[in-house]
């Protein structure tokens, strides 16, 4: 899909990027991350060619894209940058319209895509779409600005930092959005961030950069688990990566379906292992652990359910670790979106069966 | 304080335009009070020259320069800020701050050997002393819009053309309007030192007067220039507020 082929770039004698290779698949969710510097903005620009490479060739489904005429090939290339750059004197129907509006489409098109990509990003149209870029909050400003990216429904998308300006919580949901985004329309992405959680989150496969190079191309699993030297393993940080890794798995991966369950609040006169009491709507109310007295009877060990406890399937496995050491238990529901119980997440699957 | 403006502006511009009209329909018959003024003099109302042709001169000679000059300002400010002509950036800033330190009065001095006595070299004074602002606010307006939003329109795709057409332009036009106004009314009240050299402005009364020692001409030719600069002024403030 994009291949990069031993290409260099240079500002004056200064390399920026030096030979640089790298395939990108279709429908991949690349992310180039490295510290500030080593050359993952000028790579992802001269995709786009805002930043033009002096030796090798890029390609985008193999015609090298030197071949396109520049605009052609940036209309057909999506593109959000950090500082969002809404244009500050049009509405937010009207700065997404700006790619399909270059291209020439007719307005009722040009309507239509415009509520379909703010309802994608859960802006409500009717309340959007009329509204100055100055009324809107930095999360919602940086949605209108990947919406306009994605306008004319390119098939690769450019993302310089998009959500390196907001605040934790923002951008965490943002990231969240991205994810559920991306596996609806399945776009080639490439991404730059110099935050490492964001691009484990985020990355189906990423390229770690230093001094202009590739250090790593590999899945943020490899990444993880088999750096390739000593510079990628700082990068990732060695004493916290078992938080890391937890943070780019999903509970769908560990969780377990169809837990045991009682009806009602009564629990059975004898137990044994782990129960969860669900109410008549099958939304579990109390966790049932049996533990042993002091004269070798069984108990059960209550404890109430409350709302923070329930994980999505979608959730990290970082997140239900940190339930876990909150709540202090050692399994978690995992609800479906009605709230009913779908799941169970053990400690002991985390940790291999040791506890 | 915004929102005020907007409302006060219209009332201000036809009000100033309003008086204007009327002081220079009524001046030549207000006799009586000019007289109170001036009981000394043998003639107290300016007539050798009607207000109102005095008036549609003054106003033609900054019109003409106002335009010339918002023309060649703007379009020396988009040239300096083009990738091409960068390098033109700083001399033309520095002429544009230079040239406003000039007097006026010496810049129609330094004209009339150029052109002779009369309207050509108050034009040509006006329009160079009116280009210094429109040129300054053109490049500060477009020099104002931020990166990320040149960034992304080129990122989009938009041609160098179209960038400047529908993002700089129109995100400059309130600071170059100001350029514009600054540039016109200032011009009105150097318009009427044209008259030392021959061109006809509502100056006449007032250099008259001064050579006379009549009071009441100075006075008839000020109010008069007074009154234009004011209505300008509004009718500019209200070009701005309706492109907000």
């Amino acid at each position: 899909m994009i291949r990069l082929d031993n290409v260099s770039m240079k500002y004056g004698e200064q390399y920026a990027v030096r030979n640089l290779s790298l395939d990108i698949a279709s429908g991949d969710f690349c992310v180039l991350v490295g510290t500030s510097g080593c050359g993952k903005s000028t790579t992802l620009k001269m995709i786009n060619r805002l930043v033009e490479h002096n030796e090798g060739r890029i390609l985008i489904n193999n015609q090298e894209i030197a071949s396109f005429e520049i605009n052609a090939l940036r209309r057909r290339i999506g593109y959000a940058i950090q500082n969002i750059g809404l244009f500050p004197h049009w509405s937010v129907a009207k700065n997404i319209a700006v790619v399909p509006r270059l291209l020439k489409w007719d307005a009722q098109r040009i309507h239509n895509r415009v509520n379909e990509l703010l309802e994608l990003f859960a802006l409500d149209p009717a309340i959007f779409a009329d509204k100055m870029p100055h009324e809107l909050s930095g999360g919602q400003a940086q949605r209108v600005g990947v919406a306009r990216a994605l306008a004319a429904d390119p098939d690769i998308l450019l993302m310089d930092e998009p959500f390196g300006a907001l605040d934790p919580i923002t951008r965490e949901s943002l990231q969240e959005e991205m994810l559920r985004i991306q596996s609806q329309i399945k776009k080639t992405i490439v991404f730059v961030t110099h935050d490492i959680e964001e691009a484990l989150k985020l990355a189906t496969r990423m390229v770690v950069m230093d001094a202009g190079q590739i250090i790593q191309y590999d899945t943020p699993e490899n990444i993880l688990h088999r750096p390739a030297n000593h510079f990628v393993e700082n990068i990732i940080g060695s004493q916290d990566r078992g938080l890391k890794a937890a943070s780019c798995k999903q509970v769908r991966d560990i969780m377990r379906p169809d837990p045991p369950r009682v009806q009602g609040a009564a629990p059975p006169c004898r137990g044994s292992g782990r129960l969860w009491a669900v109410d008549g709507a099958n939304a579990p109310v109390r966790l049932l652990q049996a533990t042993v007295d002091g004269d070798a009877s069984y108990r059960w060990r209550e404890i109430d359910v409350t709302p923070d406890m329930g994980l999505q399937a979608e959730d990290s496995v970082k997140l239900a670790i940190s339930k876990m050491l909150w709540r202090k238990v050692a399994a978690l529901p995992v609800l479906s979106s009605d709230g009913t119980l779908l799941a169970e997440v053990r400690m002991a699957d985390l940790v291999g069966g040791c506890a | 304080m915004w929102r005020a403006s907007i409302r006060r502006a219209p009332w201000r511009a036809l009000t100033s335009a309003l008086l204007l009209i009327l002081c220079a329909s009524l001046f030549p018959h207000m006799e009586t009070l000019f007289r109170w003024l001036q009981p000394d003099a043998s003639q107290v109302v300016y007539d050798r020259d009607s207000f109102w042709r005095l008036l549609l001169s003054h106003a033609g000679l900054v019109l003409l320069s106002g335009f010339i000059a918002t023309v060649v300002g703007v379009v020396s400010g988009i040239l300096v800020t083009r990738e091409s002509g960068r390098d033109f950036l700083p001399l033309v800033n520095n002429i544009a701050s230079i040239g406003q330190t000039f007097p006026p009065v010496a810049v129609l001095a330094l004209a009339v050997p150029m052109t002779g006595f009369g309207g050509a070299p108050t034009v040509v004074a006006l329009t160079l002393y009116g280009l210094l602002p429109v040129v300054r606010n053109t490049i500060a307006g477009l020099e104002g819009v931020s990166g990320a939003v040149l960034e992304a329109a080129r990122g989009m795709g938009m041609s160098p053309s179209q960038v400047l057409w529908k993002v700089e332009l129109p995100l400059a036009f309130k600071v170059i309007m100001a350029g514009v106004r600054t540039s016109v009314t200032i011009n009105i009240a150097t318009a009427a030192i044209g008259s030392t050299i021959g061109a006809k402005t509502l100056g006449d009364p007032i250099v008259a007067g001064l050579i006379n020692g009549n009071t009441a001409y100075v006075l008839q030719g000020a109010i008069l220039v007074a009154l234009l600069a004011v209505a300008a002024d509004a009718i500019f403030e209200r070009i701005e507020s309706a492109s907000a």
